[in-house]
């Protein structure tokens, strides 16, 4: 019914001139705006990187790490060899050891050598022997290496406890064949050095007391006797009692006339 | 392939279903506007918009509307916008029942040979109609939809679009009859 009105609205001559009219289109840059506004609309959008809030802070923290640990390793790659000796420690149980104690314990070496030499016998070895031999050899050489390391260490160690010491006794260091004093001395003996310190005090008694003290005249020693008692007193603390008597008896002596 | 096919697929990102359906629709659509308007520079800028709105809207498109109506309705609304924003607002508009014409003047019956003269005669009749009532004809011509679909687009009723056509049929018969 509805259709049936809606044809009485038909005008088929209207029509058909309508359909001869201009048959206006749009013109050409108009199609080409709108076609590729809808291409461009439908393309994936790039990934914006700072979509994802994480990957900021993220790659500002890598930056810092990185940055601290290249200056860290620079700072010490720059750090002058004395300061990285370790400080003069009376505690430092190496520094109280001589550095002939520590040689002595490199002595395998020696030992390794000569197993050395006794490994290369001929192949008539059964190859298992060879094998161990084998083994051996390869131990004794790391624990050649380990050992020549621990004596660099130590020379090392003991160098910086000399420029530790220098300030402290100038002379006795820089010039060997000079007299030692008793300040020396004693600072030797209080850092556990009693090696050197025996050294030293051998060397003052010499230069004072000459080489035999049996027939040495009390008057005529060059010493005061502050020092004289000093020297007592370290020889005691180096435990060399009867040296130490033999001086007291001689001190008493002088004192005595 | 009809039109909501396309329009879904596109809304799918498939670019071509777009190509079709501007190049079925645009000829149709931009003579309505442009006839409707009737400056050219306007009708370019309301085309190119009520485009770009459909490209925006693609998401939203549901298969069950009628692209044609849809399609027309943005293009209704585009051309109320742009009369609201010239402060002109066409009377014809809120008159749904304009005053009766006699149809005394029935068109000669017109041959092939001056059909091209009566066109352009009958583009100048067109354009002395009310906006309303050149709409309501302009749909029907251009879109062949029926009075209830012309009536979603312009958003009134099927008889305002019935009574709307049938005084622009008159008007158009008188017209081309006063001038021969």
């Amino acid at each position: 019914m509805t259709n049936e009105k809606d044809s009485q609205l038909d005008d088929p001559q209207l029509s058909a001139i309508y359909k001869h009219t201009e048959q206006d289109m749009p013109p050409a840059h108009l199609d080409e705006v709108i076609l590729n506004a809808a291409k461009q609309k439908t393309k994936p959008r790039p990934l914006n990187p700072f979509s994802y809030n994480w990957r900021v802070p993220a790659s500002l923290a890598a930056v810092l790490i990185i940055s601290f640990g290249i200056i860290t390793f620079m700072e010490i790659d720059m750090r002058p060899t004395s300061s990285i000796a370790p400080a003069f420690d009376e505690s430092d149980t190496l520094f109280q050891q001589p550095i002939a104690s520590i040689a002595e314990s490199v002595q395998p070496q020696k030992e390794s050598s000569a197993l050395r030499k006794k490994s290369a016998k001929p192949a008539s070895e059964s190859p298992d022997r060879e094998k161990t031999i084998a083994r051996i050899q390869q131990g004794l050489t790391a624990k050649q290496k380990s050992n020549e390391r621990k004596l660099q260490l130590a020379q090392t160690m003991d160098d910086s406890a000399t420029m530790t010491l220098s300030s402290a006794m100038p002379r006795l260091l820089s010039t060997p064949t000079e007299i030692p004093d008793i300040k020396s001395i004693r600072i030797l003996r209080q850092a556990g050095n009693k090696a050197l310190a025996n050294k030293q005090v051998d060397k003052f008694i010499r230069h004072y007391f000459g080489n035999e003290l049996n027939k040495v005249n009390p008057e005529e020693v060059k010493l005061s006797t502050t020092d004289w008692k000093a020297i007592i007193n370290e020889l005691r603390k180096l435990d060399r009692e009867s040296i130490a008597i033999k001086l007291e008896k001689l001190l008493e002596k002088r004192l005595g006339n | 392939m009809n039109d909501e096919t396309l329009m879904l697929a596109y809304s799918n990102g498939d670019t071509t279903a777009f190509n079709h359906l501007y190049s079925r629709h645009k000829g149709a659509i931009y003579r309505y506007i442009k006839r409707q308007c009737g400056n050219e520079s306007i009708a370019e800028e309301l085309f190119q918009d009520i485009w770009l709105k459909i490209i925006n809207a693609r998401q939203t498109y549901k298969a069950s509307a009628k692209f044609t109506t849809w399609l027309y309705r943005i293009a209704h609304n585009r051309l109320i916008d742009h009369y609201r924003k010239n402060s002109r607002v066409p009377t014809s508009y809120e008159d749904d029942e304009p005053d009766d014409i006699e149809d005394t003047c029935p068109v000669d019956p017109v041959t092939e040979i001056n059909r091209s003269r009566q066109a352009e005669k009958l583009l100048d009749c067109i354009s002395q109609l009310p906006e309303a009532q050149r709409e309501s004809f302009l749909l029907k011509e251009e879109t062949g939809l029926s009075l209830v679909e012309i009536a979603d687009v312009a958003g009134t009723s099927r008889e305002t679009i019935k009574s709307r056509v049938r005084y622009a049929l008159r008007a158009l018969r008188r017209c081309l009859q006063r001038l021969s």
